[in-house]
């Protein structure tokens, strides 16, 4: 029976294969009391030294697979293996209950798995995976019961599992096995990571796929949209194949554009910029050739935290940034608390609307101390980089003025104090409400660029939550109302002339990109895994043929029809 | 007896990888080392399971505490490490 299961993407690619349904033989532990104790510590240890010996293949193979970095893991399950505590506890537990090897092994090792489970930290807490990992292994071989060879499965085989372990993924031989799919785990565990640097196309945390799915089943994995189908129809079969291909394909493309500029046909250059969410997602940001940072949100400084980050973790953070760009502007938005994103040491008030509430710019305002520390962190970073500072939820003038003066204090007291910072450094608005839209030049006059946040632009212009599914369909960026509010406001920034970049979703969305730069847009910014598409997108475009494309569908009446005329357009190149 | 704290700095804390560099070091000395969280929670250095289960994140505080010969050298080398993680 054919079903579609959703799960989360955690390494892209798209395949067809046949099901493997890689589960456990089922442990038996053996709890009878009164057992020779020593009997039982010589089965613990020996079911130890068989594991290490695994251990030491699986190391091996990996150093040949992924490389010596990737292999080091596996030292580090060695010597949780050795734990010489873990050991000693298991021991005793042997000696006064009398139980079997196993039945103590899996007690012992639960205290430590609960104690990982119950960290606040989502990284470390993940690492109970390892544990797991090496506890089952120990506990196969103490009770002798056979560990299934992810390295011999026949061609095409797509693994279904209820998680893979860090062992299970280095054992996959490549060759014959395409994708997996897992139950759960996000996009962080071990097998998500493994998965992307081994460039093998996975699905994780699909819920149900072990309920649905059995040995031989026909299945399509499409790891770009996170969905799988079990037992596809024909149809969907060649549609598979032929993304596939042209997936492939573009991969090959894309990997070209890296070190190039997006400079269009007739030589028009925009920035192909990167968002951000820390230092951490700089790695992916030089990976994929983004030329600059659109968008830093700050805000995870803040939720990652209990108490408001002082101003010099704040400085360390942006510094990092900035530096690792190596001289490419990097946009820093400041503070955006409020709306959908509450901070558990400040007091927000419960809102009826909180989107329309005390949010972003409007919260920093009223409590000018925790601008001002973000001001002195962000200034003091520009000394170290080409950092510019971004407002979020600007609705009025007053706003920007009073944001400025702040920001002007801020400079007095850094040169006061013989601090070195960049004088000039660019202090521009999120264009992400209509008021700001609808009044774009006069804003422009006062402010050195512009960013479009598309989410929030779309929701305030159409008047549709984002986070409602019962209208989920109604909130589209390809609504003439949305594209009127970017095409206003990317006039009224180069009637002033002033940059206008955007950072919000759309800036993504590939089908939207002719238009966005027949308007005139500077810069895209988007996650980093989108900035080649857009780049190769810009490449193949010319100026004039955009803007009249853009003149034709702005005298358009629905998105649909907007969004057809783009089709047409494309398929024209 | 010596003992030194450290803020960690790296992005993911002291994971499997990192911790088993720590356990490692921390078996060449002679010295009894224990690590201290910042709730105040305190474990012997050479268990790689009992650090993992200290939670150690970015921006906390840890200290390392040695008793024994060579106490200096081992709180100087760990606490070098431990502000020195890889991701």
């Amino acid at each position: 029976m054919r079903k579609l299961i959703e799960g989360i993407d955690a390494s892209p690619g798209i395949v067809v294969g046949k099901v493997f349904l890689y589960k456990d033989t089922e442990l038996v532990i053996n709890k009878d009391k009164a057992l020779d104790p020593k009997a039982e510590e010589k089965r613990l240890l020996d079911g130890r030294n068989a594991s290490k010996e695994q251990l030491f293949e699986i190391r091996k193979m990996t150093a040949k697979k992924l490389g010596e970095d990737k292999a080091t893991i596996f030292d580090g399950h060695i010597t949780l293996l050795e734990d010489e505590d873990l050991f000693e506890e298991v021991v005793e537990l042997i000696e006064e209950d009398q139980i079997s090897a196993e039945y103590a092994l899996s007690q012992g090792i639960e205290v430590y798995c609960d104690m990982l489970e119950n960290l606040d930290d989502p990284y470390l807490r993940e690492r109970v995976a390892d544990l797991r990992d090496i506890a089952k292994r120990w506990l196969y071989n103490i009770t002798g019961t056979p560990i299934i060879d992810l390295g011999n499965l026949p061609a095409d085989t797509v693994i279904v599992a209820n998680d893979l372990t860090p062992s299970d993924t280095a054992q996959i031989d490549l060759k014959n096995v395409i994708a997996f799919v897992t139950q759960i785990g996000g996009k962080t565990a071990h097998s998500s990571i493994m998965a992307r640097s081994l460039e093998l196309p996975a699905v994780v945390g699909t819920k149900t796929i072990l309920n649905d799915a059995k040995d031989e089943d026909t299945i399509i994995v499409d790891a770009l949209t996170g969905k799988v189908i079990i037992n596809p129809t024909n149809d969907e079969i060649v549609q598979a194949v032929k993304a596939k291909e042209k997936f492939n394909v573009e991969k090959e493309e894309l990997k070209q554009l890296k070190d190039k500029k997006a400079i269009s046909k007739d030589g028009i250059t925009v920035g192909a910029w990167a968002n951000i969410g820390g230092p951490s997602d700089i790695g992916g940001v030089l990976r994929n050739g983004a030329d600059g940072i659109g968008l830093y949100r700050t805000e995870f400084l803040f939720m990652n935290s209990d108490k408001f980050p002082t101003e010099e973790e704040q400085f360390e953070a942006y510094k990092e940034v900035a530096e690792k760009m190596n001289g490419l502007p990097v946009t820093i938005r400041t503070m955006d608390i409020g709306g959908d994103k509450a901070l558990s040491y400040m007091d927000l008030p419960e809102e009826e609307n909180p989107f329309l509430g005390w949010r972003a710019i409007r919260v920093c305002l009223d409590r000018p101390e925790i601008l001002k520390t973000q001001y002195r962190a962000l200034l003091r970073a520009s000394g170290f980089g080409y950092v510019k500072i971004m407002l979020p939820m600007i609705i009025s003038l007053d706003e920007v003025r009073k944001s400025k003066e702040i920001l002007e204090e801020c400079k007095a007291e850094l040169k006061n104090e013989g601090i070195n910072f960049d004088e000039n450094i660019q202090l521009g608005i999120m264009v992400e409400t209509p008021s700001v839209a609808f009044r774009a030049k006069y804003f422009a006059e006062e402010v050195d660029f512009f960013s479009i946040g598309t989410n929030d632009l779309t929701q305030y212009t159409l008047a549709v939550d984002r986070g409602n599914e019962k209208i989920a369909d109604l909130y589209d960026s390809f609504n003439p109302g949305v594209l009127a509010a970017i095409q206003l406001s990317i006039e009224g920034a180069h009637a002033a002339g002033i940059p206008i970049s955007m950072c919000g979703e759309f800036a993504g969305d590939e089908l939207a990109t002719p238009v966005l730069f027949g308007m005139g847009l500077d810069a895209f910014s988007m996650s980093a895994i989108s900035v080649l598409g857009i780049k190769r997108n810009i490449i193949h475009l010319d100026k004039k043929e955009c803007e009249a494309l853009v003149e034709r569908v702005m005298a358009m009446a629905t998105a649909e029809e907007i969004k057809a005329e783009i089709r047409k357009f494309n398929e024209s190149l | 007896m010596a003992f030194k704290t450290v803020e960690i700095t790296n992005d993911t804390g002291l994971h499997t990888r990192p911790g088993n560099e720590f356990v490692t070091v921390a078996k060449t000395f002679e010295s009894k080392i224990e690590v201290e969280n910042e709730a105040g929670k305190k474990v012997k250095g050479t268990s790689l399971l009992k650090l993992l289960s200290l939670g150690i994140k970015k921006g906390t505080s840890v200290t390392v505490h040695a008793e024994g010969s060579d106490a200096d050298t081992a709180v100087e080398k760990l606490t070098d490490l431990l502000a020195n993680l890889r991701d």
